[in-house]
């Protein structure tokens, strides 16, 4: 370590001193201004560009904050896109779904870094690391997302990031950022975030800290109050960048802490999930191409049990996980035309989870139930992609990537071997004499066209083949008890799951157009139809009914993970007019339609938590300090529900929203009514309502929120 | 009845306590102190490249200014060709110099000068991309003009420089900003140096604006009757949404 900060320092002194050569050498020409040319426009959206593809969707920083003042899920912000729904879990880890595909089968980057599942239940999602009001930009890039974005995935990509480091312009010390904080009538949910950045030429630190908490929230209508959705959590992070000639150096670190987080859907709760990370990244742009390097490191300890509304009951499990992942990017120009994009990637998790015993319980003791015993999950993967600009109007991103994925676990153990623990004992004796270890070598490869026939159109068509690997839970869980298999699982059903050793990759083969329509200045629309094939689809089949202690039959059913073969299709279409004035000041209207079909194909059934059709409508009004909106959510009635996980149907529904919103002095107050009609209705990707089901015996589906009326305050500075 | 116990003993508690494996440090060991390895060097070698100036521009240049001899202009005794517009379709905000109507400078280099057909230029130059098909570069200064209308060809070069700009302006970007580039060229139109001086306070916008005017370089050469001073530039690049 001692070499690498002797090393360290002597590259700083090197580059600082060439930096200030070139300072000095540069000064023979600093009194002469120029002649001054005009503007060069360049247009960050709308154009044709490779490597920008149609598809994909850019929240930009002030309609993120503008339009979530009260948002603490950053799933649920994500839902403005079409073709996204959430599949709920707790008030801040709704899992994003895109086109279907959901959990592991999406990339989900934050900050550039992927977070591992830390969590039997993915309780602590990638997203749940985030705040709406912190973020900066946050894109979604569906199924046949360029290699380049992510391997290990199938059904897309979503990158969210924080600021991006700023620099004073003029020498001076610059002091800038935002604060906002919130009140939620439902649940009497609050919170607060705050970005602060102080930065010079060639130095700025970020802050970014958040902190927010809810009760349980209300249903709508006489749906009651929903049990276990209460939460709570804290995140903060500290950022350094350092830019000069050479490039842009940064690092960070953070620490997230959720003391409690309900889960309505989930046999338990979240008591404490504490996470904490480091990272580091270069970027560099050169004249021969463009550089992007980067580690990071992050520690996440997870603990289950069970929160009031699940008393009395007592069952710690606890997890950890350790992540390490590094990347080596390269962007390199070779014409005008075409531009080359390699990179080598590494990831590490390295996962424990473990169920400490019970005292003076039958069932779960004596020993540690070890679910699982130091699994590591390590992927490495390449990629190479061509893009091509082929003029203003044509551009072209093909690509290929390898990821091999090596995965392995020790022995396990159940929490004993009496008479009643036998199906787990059983089950740890077979597991324990196999062998775990699984390497699978995955290809992909994307080709996007894009070409823009007329100023007014663009289309683009797209294919992709990829391939990713299953997770450690979807491996290597092995208990077959009744109990021990209901704690495994992301589907919020109450059902059993078991693992399988012997699972393959999921493949996708998946083609889409996007057809992008401005007629008009104001004025657009797209549409956007898509198929995807899923070879080795990662589903589940039916082992048995799940019977309580006493041999009495229960609304729940035992699976096993298994590769089956799945169809999506289905189109997202959207778009706005601006009716009167200009975007910003004026009167827009926005609407959008999604519609997705899932098929099990091995099963001839549907596939389970797939969104019905769905619509939004929405009005907007600008005038200079006011901001008047209102929106009309619709969602189908889900009658397409996959019959041996019991998913409940849901009925359709319709919310009004109304928003206003004034800046008065640099500060931004927003009053906002949510489900303003206090619409009772059930969330179709909800699954049931288990926190319910445990202190009333009835078991229905999760409600959805009813009315609530949110107050926001913000100001930026 | 019981089972066989499926492990003699339960584990030591200790084995299932947050720690590394033996393996994992090591290879985060490894592959950490690889990274930052990596990065030193990236450091070193970005270093040594010192890019706000440029070092091949600088060098080319002290050559070409003593070659270049003053091209015989008051000799020319063809007539200009037609002045043509040219449509900055890719480029919202107009050129100054736009203004009053430029004439684009489309001599072939040789030794016998011809002249170009007027249809040529405003053809290219009317495609929706002004980029690089527009205006093809001009190896020598255009000598072929009358005095009175130095002027004019200055306005000309500049609308050149600028249209090479353009067609080498960053694609994507995430961010939204203004960059100002100073730059400076030689008598033959090669880059001698190229800098930030107006910073958008976004690292990347300030770079991939620089890496613009790199690569549009190098450039045709100016009209003689341009002064040293008047080879300097400034262009601002605006990145917006």
């Amino acid at each position: 370590m001692y070499t690498h900060t002797c090393a360290l320092r002597a590259a700083l002194l090197v580059t600082s001193t060439l930096f200030t050569a070139c300072l000095f050498t540069s000064g023979a020409y600093a009194q002469d201004t120029g002649t001054a040319l005009p503007t060069v426009d360049v247009e960050t959206s709308g154009e044709v560009t490779a490597g920008n593809p149609l598809a994909a969707t850019s929240l930009s920083t002030d309609e993120l904050k503008a339009s979530n003042p009260a948002s603490t899920d950053t799933a649920k912000v994500l839902t403005s896109v079409p073709g996204v729904s959430v599949n709920s879990g707790g008030g801040f880890s709704s899992m994003p779904t895109i086109r279907g595909l959901s959990e592991q089968r999406i990339k989900i980057l934050v900050d550039g870094q992927p977070i591992d599942a830390a969590c039997p239940n993915d309780m602590n999602s990638p997203l749940s690391y985030t705040m709406p009001q912190t973020l900066s930009s946050v894109s979604v890039i569906p199924g046949v997302a360029p290699v380049s974005m992510g391997g290990d995935n199938i059904g897309g990509v979503i990158a969210v990031s924080g600021p991006e480091p700023r620099f004073s312009t003029d020498g001076s010390l610059l002091l800038t950022g935002d604060a906002s904080a919130f009140y939620r009538s439902n649940g009497d949910g609050f919170g607060g975030a705050v970005t602060l950045t102080a930065a010079g030429t060639n130095l700025s630190a970020t802050y970014t800290g958040s902190y927010t908490q809810s009760d349980n929230y209300k249903g709508g209508n006489s749906l009651g109050t929903v049990r276990s959705t209460e939460y709570a959590k804290t995140d903060h992070a500290l950022a350094l960048a350092w830019q000069n000639a050479g490039g842009l150096w940064e690092i960070k670190g953070g620490y997230h802490f959720s003391p409690y987080e309900g889960f309505a859907n989930q046999w338990m709760d979240m008591t404490s999930n504490t996470s904490w990370f480091v990272q580091g990244r270069y970027r560099g742009v050169f004249n021969w191409g463009n550089v992007d390097l980067s580690a990071s490191y992050r520690d996440t300890d997870h603990e289950m049990n069970f929160l009031a509304d699940k008393l009395p009951g007592d069952m710690p499990m606890n997890t950890q996980v350790h992540t390490f992942t590094s990347a080596a990017k390269f962007e390199l120009p070779l014409s005008k035309r075409d531009t080359v994009k390699l990179g080598l990637e590494y990831h590490h998790q390295w996962l424990n989870d473990y169920w400490p015993p019970v005292a003076g319980s039958m069932m779960m003791g004596p020993n540690t139930f070890v679910n699982i015993n130091q699994a590591h999950r390590n992927r490495i993967g390449a990629y190479a992609e061509w893009q091509a600009q082929w003029s203003d109007t044509l551009s072209s991103v093909v690509g290929v990537r390898y990821d091999r994925v090596e995965m392995n676990t020790g022995d396990v153990q159940p929490y004993g071997t009496s008479m009643m623990q036998m199906a787990d004992a059983m089950a740890a004796n077979a597991f324990n004499a196999i062998d775990r270890n699984r390497n699978d070598n995955n290809w992909n490869g994307s080709a996007i066209v894009t070409w823009a026939p007329a100023d007014t159109v663009s289309i683009e068509l797209g294919y992709a083949h990829k391939t990713r690997s299953p997770n450690i839970y979807e491996r290597y869980t092995w208990g077959r008890g009744s109990m021990a298999s209901r704690m495994i699982g992301w589907f919020g059903d109450g059902n059993g799951y078991v693992g399988n050793v012997n699972l393959k990759p999921e493949r996708a083969d998946t083609v889409s157009a996007t057809l992008s329509v401005a007629p008009a200045p104001g004025l657009s629309f797209k549409v956007s139809p898509y198929y995807t094939h899923v070879d080795d689809y990662i589903d589940a089949v039916y082992v048995q009914d799940l019977l309580t202690p006493m041999g009495m039959p229960t609304d729940f059913v035992q699976l096993q993970f298994a590769n089956l073969d799945a169809e999506f299709y289905g189109v997202d279409v959207s778009g706005e007019a601006v009716l009167a004035g200009t975007r910003e000041n004026g009167t827009l209207v926005r609407a959008s339609l999604a519609w997705v079909h899932g098929e099990n194909l091995t099963g001839q059934l549907p596939l389970y938590h797939q969104m019905p059709l769905n619509a939004k409508l929405g009005v907007t009004y600008h005038a200079g300090a006011l901001e008047l909106g209102g929106e009309l959510e619709w969602v189908d009635r889900k009658d397409r529900v996959d019959s041996r996980r019991n998913e409940p149907e849901t009925a359709s529904y319709a919310l009004v929203n109304l928003s206003a919103a004034y800046t008065l002095a640099g500060w931004r107050l927003s009053v906002e009514a949510e489900n303003l009609f206090d619409k009772g209705y059930y969330l179709p990707l909800g699954g049931v309502s288990l926190g319910d089901y445990k202190a009333t015996g009835v078991l229905r589906p999760v409600p959805g929120m009813g009315r609530s009326i949110n107050l926001g305050l913000s100001t930026k500075f | 009845m019981r089972m066989p116990p499926a492990f003699p003993k339960d584990r030591a508690p200790g084995r299932y306590t947050p720690g590394w494996g033996t393996g994992m440090r090591q290879s985060a060991a490894l592959a950490g102190s690889l990274l930052l390895n990596l990065l030193l060097l990236a450091g070193v070698v970005a270093a040594m490249r010192g890019p706000d100036l440029l070092a091949p521009g600088v060098r080319s240049a002290l050559v070409t200014i003593a070659i270049t001899a003053q091209p015989k202009e008051a000799s020319s005794p063809l007539a200009p060709p037609e002045p043509a517009t040219v449509r900055q379709t890719a480029a919202p905000t107009p050129p100054a110099a736009e203004e009053h109507p430029a004439p684009v400078l489309l001599v072939e280099p040789g030794p016998a000068p011809v002249l170009v057909p007027a249809a040529k230029a405003p053809a290219s130059a009317a495609e929706p991309q002004p980029a690089a098909t527009a205006l093809p570069p001009a190896l020598r200064p255009a000598p072929l003009l009358p005095a009175e209308d130095a002027s004019a060809r200055i306005d000309a070069y500049r609308q050149q420089l600028w249209q090479r700009i353009l067609a080498a302006r960053p694609r994507a970007a995430s961010g939204t900003g203004t960059v100002t580039i100073r730059f400076r060229i030689d008598r033959s139109g090669a880059l001698v140096s190229a800098q930030v001086i107006g910073p958008s306070g976004q690292f990347l916008l300030d770079r991939m604006a620089l890496q613009a005017v790199r690569r549009a370089a190098p450039f045709p050469a100016p009209p003689a009757a341009m002064g040293e001073a008047e080879l300097t530039f400034t262009v601002p690049v605006a990145f917006h949404r």
